[in-house]
């Protein structure tokens, strides 16, 4: 296997430009792996709504001025931190990891390092070079977003109206390098991958042990569709589910300033994002309902500043669309025809998420957690739960319209796309199970056990 | 008991990733090269392109079961030259309409495709990398 460093070298570049700029927005600097992830994720959502914007003021140089943004931000962090001690990273004494979680932390790695074998040898697979990468061409070349696809190509031309995360970073990845290349973006994906564990591992982190954190990275990294296959063929589910597990954290993390932004990042990555975004939302109006009541609606009322990045994030995304005014031919009928197909896409759908030889056991462990936590768990925990099951079914949903044969679309897509929401499910499965072993246990918990962190929340 | 389902779990998503895993790594170590463009391409794309125009629109006519290596075509191509394509069957007022819009003179025929269109000049460039199509290039009958 040949490792791509100058590649790699410019991927970390970028993803710390990108760091800088979610550092300047949120006002404070990382200081963690977990807060250097929330950043970069915040930087890459605002970066990639920005460029819509940015493409009807500067037209052929919207690419230009993120770089230059980029470049600005990272000069900025780096200057900021060389002048001001207290922005190093803290003095806190690190603990050292007990052996079980250094196993299951070994075990993490031993899966990315698989990631990372494929990753860097496939080249890639249809979506990642037909749609994700191509609109990546299509910008490095234009220097903004365009309308125009290929000539002749009406069927196609909906790709354009996908949103502009993944392609913005491989172009960029260009502007680093000496030029957009197809061969020189994969080592992207790995970066993204890592964002999903690091996001996966900080969700937990924030409530349970640092073994609970770890055995959610490696639930989330031992699905096959999020660590084989095409997540390592350039698709843009490893980066969706990134953001995803990038919300859970700050949500369970009660990370306030971030989780708006964040929730606006799901929305610039692939078009199920707006789907994720309002699946969010809800989560938040139902924590508030359960913790606090009225005055829970009342207290997110209040809450204009969140309110405004949210909507700005969403009038973008359908302003872009609407620009983009592409054909829609794969979704369309009757509302009566799609109601008839509900019994047949959920049998569909179900045989997809059950099926053991993809998922092993999964998805019968979320709804074992699930169970766990809607009866006995915190208001928190059970606005996660009805998340995941609630996104899983709204992810269903656009089969009740497809023009495509029913069985061959479900079959190629629903998998995929419900792995996304594998960092959420994955961290419902530890949080139930603590909560259960908890209830179970009467005698106090052994050490380095599945237990609450300090001044954790459950 | 609960500790041996939740190591069930992990267990059972160990044992689907590990098979996956060694499905992908055979798939990817024996057949995936360094570049998503083979040297057989390569040779072909540069052939055709030392024949074209800077930005002159070339119209590629494949097979439907070649759709992926029309649609690598229309981007190994580009940006030097915009490629419009045709798959499976098309009809010759789609083909005229097309060649007027974007004043299109020369094609790439992979596979054959099920309808040719009429050329006057025409070269063979070989087969596509591993695979019996054939790739012809040439000049479109007016």
């Amino acid at each position: 296997m040949r490792v791509p460093v100058p590649e790699l070298l410019a991927t970390l570049v970028l993803g710390a430009g990108f760091a800088a700029v979610g550092e300047a927005i949120l006002r404070r600097s990382a200081r963690s792996l977990a807060d250097a992830n929330e950043a970069m994720l915040v930087g890459m959502g605002v970066c990639a709504a920005a460029l819509f914007p940015l493409t009807l003021l500067l037209p052929g140089k919207a690419l230009l001025a993120e770089g230059f943004l980029l470049a600005a931000a990272l000069a900025y962090a780096a200057g900021r931190r060389f002048l001001r001690k207290t922005d190093r990273p803290s003095g806190r004494p690190r603990r050292r990891l007990d052996p079980v979680t250094g196993l299951v932390l070994g075990g993490v790695a031993l899966v990315a390092a698989g990631f990372a074998a494929l990753n860097f040898r496939y080249t890639f697979f249809w979506d990642g070079m037909l749609i994700w990468a191509t609109k990546a061409q299509l910008l490095s070349h234009a220097g903004s977003l365009t309308r125009e696809w290929f000539p002749g190509d009406t069927y196609d031309l909906r790709h354009l109206a996908y949103p502009a995360l993944v392609p913005l970073a491989e172009s960029l990845l260009g502007l680093v390098r000496d030029g957009f290349a197809f061969d020189e973006v994969k080592p992207l994906f790995f970066l993204f991958y890592l964002s999903l564990l690091v996001g996966s591992y900080a969700s937990v982190r924030h409530v349970l042990s640092s073994r609970a954190a770890a055995v959610t990275a490696l639930l989330v990294c031992l699905v096959p569709e999020i660590s084989t296959g095409s997540a390592a063929g350039g698709y843009a589910d490893i980066p969706q589910a990134a953001a995803i597990a990038g919300v859970v954290a700050a949500a369970l993390g009660g990370r306030r300033d971030a989780l708006p932004w964040l929730i606006g990042t799901l929305t610039t990555v692939k078009s199920e994002g707006m789907i994720y975004a309002g699946v969010a939302c809800g989560a938040i109006v139902l924590y508030e309902i359960l913790e606090r009541g009225a005055r829970g609606l009342r207290r997110l009322a209040s809450a204009q500043s969140a309110i405004g990045i949210l909507a700005a994030f969403v009038v973008l995304r359908l302003a872009y669309v609407r620009w983009i005014d592409a054909p829609q031919e794969i979704y369309s009928g009757s509302l009566g025809s799609a109601l008839a197909r509900v019994p047949h896409v959920a049998r569909l759908c179900a045989a997809e998420m059950f099926d053991p030889r993809h998922w092993g056991l999964f998805w019968p462990a979320f709804f074992a957690s699930a169970a766990v936590l809607i009866a006995v768990g915190s208001s928190r925990e059970r606005a996660l739960v009805w998340s995941v099951a609630f996104g899983l079914v709204l992810l269903a949903v656009p089969f009740l319209f497809t023009t495509w044969p029913l069985e061959l679309h479900v079959s190629q897509a629903y998998a995929r796309i419900s792995a996304q929401l594998v960092p959420a499910a994955a961290a419902s499965i530890v949080l139930g199970y603590a909560k259960l072993r908890s209830r179970l246990v009467l005698e106090a918990p052994e050490p380095g056990d599945f237990r609450l962190p300090a001044g954790g929340r459950s | 008991m609960l500790q041996a389902l939740g190591a069930l779990v992990v267990a059972a998503s160990a044992a689907v990733t590990v098979a996956a895993f060694a499905g992908d790594l055979r798939t990817a170590y024996a057949f995936a090269g360094p570049s998503i463009f083979k040297e057989t391409e390569r040779r072909q794309m540069a052939e055709v392109q030392a024949a074209l125009t800077e930005d002159e629109v070339i119209l590629v006519v494949a097979r439907p079961e070649d759709h992926w290596h029309a649609r690598l075509w229309q981007r190994g191509l580009y940006p030097r030259n915009p490629v419009a394509i045709l798959i499976g069957g098309f009809s010759k007022e789609s083909l005229r309409e097309l060649r007027e819009r974007h004043g299109i003179r020369r094609a790439v025929l992979i596979g054959p495709p099920e309808v040719e269109p009429a050329m006057i000049r025409r070269r063979e460039l070989g087969t596509l990398s591993g695979l019996p199509a054939r790739v012809a290039f040439g000049e479109l009958a007016p």
